[in-house]
């Protein structure tokens, strides 16, 4: 892979995060009333308001408060929760632990299943794991986190059976099975609609390839039709698979932010929406940046995964 | 058209999916006159019931029908989705539209604000907007229009771009047509057609992420019979009467797959693949 | 058809495949035999549509999912291909049986390096180590004259070019010795100078190799050239098969005999008398429900109504056999008397004597490209320029047609494009009394007195307009037409193409490709268009297609008295259709000249290379070698100097690397080059006439330069 492609991607990501920053700013400069009136609540009186603001610096140009805001980020002061009155930064960073946690291992799962999934039946067209893939994915894109969720809880979570927890947190320190049985309702939920986006992703690039030339070469050259597969088939068929995978991590934190809410699992979806339902700003786009990051940084991983797979990128 | 429509009709993906829209457009038109309650209505003696004669899908927390509560947020959802989406889609694709167009600077500086919207993650997005806005039903419905925008720019943009390098509109150039005749008549009718697939498609996204924003409490407000709302308010209820759930979860199921099915039909028939393995 | 009593080579029998499907069966081959005896070259000559691909994958037992086998066998060496185990079918392919495609730019993995790509092979069938099967892919591929094996291993397949990717794909193709191999149009996809290379290097392979060899393809020339024997197949029919010089000489079938007439000949008697070819007409046999009797039947100029009657089989000596009912009369027939268009104008005697004014001039013509991304101006980095057009200058009189030739990437098609006001260029142009200026605004007459016909009637034609709107349009903007009279315009368009006029209301997909050129063509003269550019206009039909499309351009051409640039790759085509010549070499036109017939030195080196790679299907003709090493330079950073001169096989010396002067060779005849006149005068002829009769392949090769 080229440096010049390296960079270009960096600086492409770059922008996109100052943009992001910008949308993200912006969002909150327009929502009525501000930090401190939030903060006083709605008795306050207007000198007590306008001595916060200037404290908060509110008073100052929108852009200066935004070379403020950016600069914090950057330096890793995001400011204080109103709501909690616990530094931002902190409580970003140790809930999107818990996020990655559950997200890494849902997108661990379904990749493990679902490329396999979708490889069989595309090799297999029109058979059993065909039409099952294919009517499971529709079934999978079709149900919303939030049903899937809830069904959940209402069939596996039920007290009396008491398999499962119906929701919460438990660190790793509290025991392997406290940790997983938390882990498990929430990671399934939130498979379904990934399992499904990416099986039907990788039949269809394998079918394609499938039906390359230069599969036919392969097939012609006398190799077996596990090398053919394998060695010729597959690893084409992979390449914009990997891109899906990272799509995939857009609707991943968009599930995130349901599951979560369902379960009350901690994570950062959870705080997202706990500084939307209180007005905490400085949470809120903390929280948000957070998560627009994360995708943009799983989109360049994407990129430069796809670059060194592919290596005619770098002629680009 | 005609030739689609039989490609449509061969396909059983295209025939399930067009059968199911059409259970759709009864439901959006006589759904909410099949209701056999009001769905608004308390049957306090009733609460939490189980399928049953009376109540063929049960009764919720204040004993009302849910039945009449799915079928009364039938025309609701659906028009939701298929309002945003068609919103979204206008507002994309006029963007892609110009940006294509114009090409040059115009199009890089606004594609690449366009690919950082893209960039934030589609509920996050809607979830933003409906913070600005406030939680309504019509602002989810922008909310979800606009956080699907982007994406119908990105399509149309790059319809227009393989449109306008096709040899016709050189060949309309080079007789002298003017440029409205050449964007009005040569390109906008084979740029529309692809982004209509697309959009249909996305009828479904939309409908889901609607639901999900009532769900959330960023939506549709009570006592309002929308499918989302029921599920966040069957919540405290479910382990005792878990109908509450299953309804409108699979209403909402049943739509979005009668969308995708036909939308990916709509989209194989006009650009069959022609895959021939072995 | 009888079995040949060769056990050795391959012999496919009655063989007879069908593809189900949504419009029922089709039925692809029926009851074709053929048979190749060790040693042997054998050539398939059929147009698209005719099965032969199907025949070549049904060897190989390679047929798509929907392809049943009805009836007939395959056996190679007396052992059947038809139905033989997975297993053995795998250690047969590649092994026994090698193959060679049409488009290198797919056949290869583009994920794979080449050289894994042959090696595996080796290990697979011949039971290498990883360490020996390298030492024999090096060697292979040095075989196959790719001079740095060791450096094209390690490549990946967009990393090379499209003749060294075949030259790759051969060397995987021969690298077990394999007894059979099919070459499935393999030159088709390449530039006729490496195409010829490519021909070169399968000929001497098979020779030294002696595997038996069927060579599929639908250029008549190119089996004069390499087989002993051909068949042509026609609708899933072999409708004649025998000696190649025998069949080309005197055709026992009409459709060859038409195949050939309609290919045009520099050499043929009448390629100096009008530019008029022999054209089918109708359209290829359904072969959903293939007529009774002669498949050729429909389309025939001789047909009876005993050809419609029960089923035609090969019949006659084997060294000819045709399935033509009056094979006596194909090769004497007077095919130009079913001709609708009649030769008005001879060639020759048309192009002599113009002495007036030139009617279009170009001067100093220059395209460039310029990339410049925004990040790269950010970074201030420099633009990316690639100079496609250099300095282009030419003239033509009224009526007059140019013929622009050169391979890919010699900017041809960008001239075109700028001539037509589709491309920012320098220089000066000049059509009657407009006149055009680069970088400045084309004057207004320009549109309506300038028109070009694309390549792709496909995408040159909107697909959501019909037919008649398209025609209308140019009628409507250039002549002010409305309502009914524009109506009856278009549909007299439609009428001088020879479409019905009911085609106004259709759609450009409800057409064929040969339909669809002739709307594009009435759409280009259809304002009365002073010069019609005519870029690459046949190259994506079928042979017997485009004969008909080349005698209406030349027909509305004379009857309008319209100049025409004619740009091409085919050198035989150019020769029978052009008054003048121009050759162009990487942004350069490096020869001008007169055309009557075939081509003769004095030429330029350039010229001289593409002359000698032109395959003409006339049995007997040897032509010199010459042949071009290394690749085209990138017109990014053209060699200062010659451009030619990085590839020129008569390169003087230092001199070359110093831009060459204009040289006069005869009247209106003139070279960019360094040589001498005198010394390009001296350059022996191209052709030959080879003594033996029946050998089909030249097999002597010219002194190298």
């Amino acid at each position: 892979m080229s440096l010049n492609y390296l960079l270009k991607r960096l600086l492409a990501t770059l922008l996109t995060l100052w943009l992001v920053s910008l949308v993200v700013f912006g969002i909150t400069q327009v929502l009525p009333g501000n930090a401190a009136q939030m903060i006083l609540g709605e008795f306050a009186t207007p000198e007590a308001l306008e001595a916060l603001e200037r404290r908060l610096g509110l008073d100052a140009p929108v852009w200066l408060q935004y070379a403020r805001w950016a600069g914090g980020i950057l330096v890793g002061d995001w400011g204080t929760s109103t709501g909690t009155s616990l530094p931002v930064f902190g409580q970003v960073v140790e809930n999107l632990g818990r996020s990655m946690v559950l997200a890494g291992i849902a997108l661990f799962v379904v990749t493990l299943l679902a490329v396999p999934l979708g490889v069989m039946a595309a090799v297999r067209r029109g058979g059993v794991v065909d039409a099952s893939v294919s009517v499971f994915s529709y079934l999978g894109v079709s149900l919303p986190e939030f049903v899937t969720a809830t069904l959940l809880v209402v069939f596996l979570a039920r007290p009396e059976i008491g398999l499962f927890p119906a929701g919460g947190y438990a660190p790793l320190s509290a025991g392997l099975w406290p940790f997983l049985s938390h882990l498990i309702l929430p990671v399934s939920a939130l498979t379904l609609i990934l399992m499904a986006h990416i099986s039907r992703q990788t039949r269809s690039e394998m079918v394609d390839v499938l039906g390359a030339e230069f599969v036919r070469t392969a097939t012609l050259k006398g190799l077996s039709r596990r090398q053919v597969l394998v060695k010729h088939a597959l690893r084409n068929a992979m390449l914009p698979t990997v891109t899906v995978i990272a799509l995939d991590v857009g609707y991943l934190i968009g599930g995130i932010v349901v599951v979560e809410e369902v379960f009350a699992f901690p994570g950062l979806g959870r705080l997202l929406l706990f500084a939307i339902q209180n007005r905490d700003l400085p949470l809120l786009q903390g929280a948000a940046v957070t998560m627009a990051g994360v995708y943009a940084l799983a989109n360049l991983a994407a990129d430069l995964a796809y670059a060194w797979l592919d290596r005619r990128i770098q002629y680009e | 058209m005609a030739r689609v429509g039989r490609i449509l009709l061969r396909s059983p993906m295209g025939v399930i999916g067009g059968a199911l829209l059409l259970l759709c457009l009864g439901l959006v038109l006589f759904g909410p006159a099949l209701a056999p309650y009001d769905p608004t209505r308390f049957h306090p003696a009733e609460r939490l019931q189980g399928p049953s004669g009376a109540f063929w899908m049960g009764t919720d927390q204040f004993g009302r029908d849910i039945l009449s509560r799915v079928l009364a947020g039938a025309r609701a959802t659906i028009l939701f989705g298929v309002i945003a989406t068609a919103l979204g889609t206008a507002l994309g694709t006029t963007i892609g539209l110009a940006s294509g167009f114009a090409g040059g600077r115009i199009d890089e500086v606004v594609m690449r604000f366009n690919d950082s919207l893209l960039a934030i993650p589609g509920l996050l997005k809607a979830l933003l907007i409906v913070t600005v806005l406030g939680p309504s039903t019509t602002n989810a419905m922008l909310a979800v229009a606009i956080a699907t925008a982007p994406s119908m720019a990105r399509i149309a943009r790059s319809v227009t771009l393989s449109v306008r390098a096709r040899d016709y509109v050189a060949a309309a150039i080079a007789r002298g047509e003017g440029a409205a005749f050449i964007m009005a008549r040569e390109m906008l009718p084979n740029v529309i057609a692809p982004v209509i697939v697309e959009s249909t498609i996305r009828v479904a996204f939309a409908i889901m992420t609607g639901a999900t924003l009532s769900f959330l409490g960023m939506g549709a407000q009570p006592p309002a019979s929308d499918w989302g709302l029921m599920i966040a308010e069957a919540r405290n209820f479910m382990h005792r009467n878990p109908w509450m759930v299953v309804w409108p979860g699979l209403s909402i199921a049943m739509v979005a797959i009668a969308f995708n099915l036909f939308g990916d039909a709509l989209r194989d028939a006009l650009n069959p693949r022609s895959g021939h393995g072995r | 058809m009888n079995a040949p009593d060769s056990i050795e080579g391959l012999s496919i029998d009655g063989l007879s495949v069908s593809y189900r499907t949504a419009r029922g069966n089709l039925s692809v081959l029926r009851d074709v035999s053929l048979a190749i005896a060790p040693g042997e070259v054998v050539g398939l000559v059929g147009e698209s549509g005719s099965g032969k691909s199907t025949l070549a994958y049904a060897i190989v037992n390679y047929l798509a999912e929907n392809a049943r086998v009805e009836g007939g066998s395959i056996r190679f060496a007396g052992e059947p291909l038809l139905g033989a185990a997975p297993d053995r079918l795998a250690a047969i392919r590649g092994k026994l049986v090698g193959m060679v495609y049409q488009d290198p730019s797919t056949a290869l993995n583009p994920a794979l390096r080449l050289g894994e790509q042959v090696a595996e092979v080796l290990r697979r069938h011949e039971g290498l180590d990883a360490r020996a099967a390298a030492a024999r892919t090096a060697e292979l591929l040095a075989m196959v004259r790719l001079p740095d094996p060791r450096f094209i291993m390690r490549r990946f397949p967009h990393e090379v070019s499209g003749g060294e990717k075949q030259r790759v794909l051969i060397a995987m193709a021969f690298a077990c010795r394999p007894r059979l191999l099919v070459f499935d149009e393999p030159t088709t996809a390449l530039d006729a100078t490496t195409a010829a290379s490519i021909l070169d290097l399968i000929r001497a392979l098979q020779a030294e190799t002696g595997a038996a060899v069927l060579y599929i393809t639908h250029d008549l020339g190119i089996v004069a050239q390499i087989t002993r024997r051909i068949a042509v197949i026609y609708g899933g029919a072999i409708v004649e098969a025998g000696e190649t010089a025998r069949v080309l000489r005197a055709p026992r079938h009409f459709y060859t005999r038409m195949l050939l007439a309609s290919a045009p000949n520099p050499f043929s008697a009448d390629a100096r008398l009008h530019r008029r070819l022999v054209s089918f007409h109708g359209l290829p046999p359904d072969l959903h429900a293939p007529p009774p009797g002669c498949i050729f039947a429909a389309r025939c100029p001789a047909v009876r109504d005993a050809c419609r009657e029960g089923v035609r089989a090969l019949d006659g000596p084997s060294a000819q056999r045709s399935a033509c009912l009056r094979a006596e009369e194909a090769a004497g027939f007077d095919l130009l008397a079913a001709e609708p268009v009649r030769p008005a104008i001879v060639a020759g005697a048309q192009a002599a004597g113009r002495t007036e004014a030139p009617l279009f001039s170009a001067e100093e013509v220059r395209v460039e490209y310029v990339r410049h991304p925004l990040l790269d101006q950010i970074m201030r980095r420099p633009a990316s320029r690639v100079s496609a057009v250099a300095g282009v200058s030419f003239a033509l009189a009224e009526g007059e047609t140019l013929g622009l030739i050169g391979e890919s990437g010699c900017g041809k098609s960008t001239l075109a494009r700028a001539l037509v006001g589709l491309r920012p260029f320098a220089g000066r142009l000049r059509l009657g009394d407009l006149a055009a200026e680069g970088g400045g605004a084309f004057p207004p007459g320009w549109r309506r007195a300038a028109q070009i016909v694309f390549q792709h009637p496909d995408q040159s034609l909107n697909p959501r307009m019909r037919v008649g709107e398209i025609i209308g349009r140019p009628l409507r903007l250039h002549q002010g037409l409305a309502g009914a009279a524009l109506e009856k315009a278009a549909a007299g368009w439609l009428d001088r193409v020879r479409l019905p006029g009911s085609y106004a209301r259709r759609f450009p997909h409800e057409l064929s490709g040969g339909e669809k050129q002739r709307v594009a063509i009435a759409r280009a003269f259809a304002p009365g268009p002073r010069l019609v550019v005519a870029d690459e206009v046949t190259s994506g039909l079928d042979v017997s297609v485009q004969a008909a499309i080349l005698n209406l351009l030349a027909e509305l051409q004379e009857t309008e008295r319209t100049a025409m640039i004619l740009i091409s790759h085919d050198l035989n085509m150019v020769q029978r259709f052009a008054d003048r010549i121009a050759v162009m070499y990487l942004g350069q036109i490096v020869e001008e000249r007169r055309v009557s017939g075939p081509l003769a030195p004095p030429l330029h080196p350039y010229a001289e290379a593409l002359l000698a790679a032109a395959p003409v299907p006339e049995p007997g003709l040897a032509a010199r070698r010459v042949r071009l090493d290394g690749a085209l330079p990138s017109p990014a950073n053209p060699p200062p100097g010659c451009r030619f001169t990085t590839r020129c096989p008569r390169r003087l010396g230092d001199v070359c690397d110093t831009p060459p002067p204009w040289r006069a060779l005869g009247p209106g005849h003139r070279a960019l080059c360094h040589i001498e006149p005198a010394a390009l005068a001296a350059i022996p002829p191209i052709w030959d006439r080879a003594d033996s009769g029946s050998g089909g392949g030249p097999d002597k090769e010219g002194a190298p330069p």
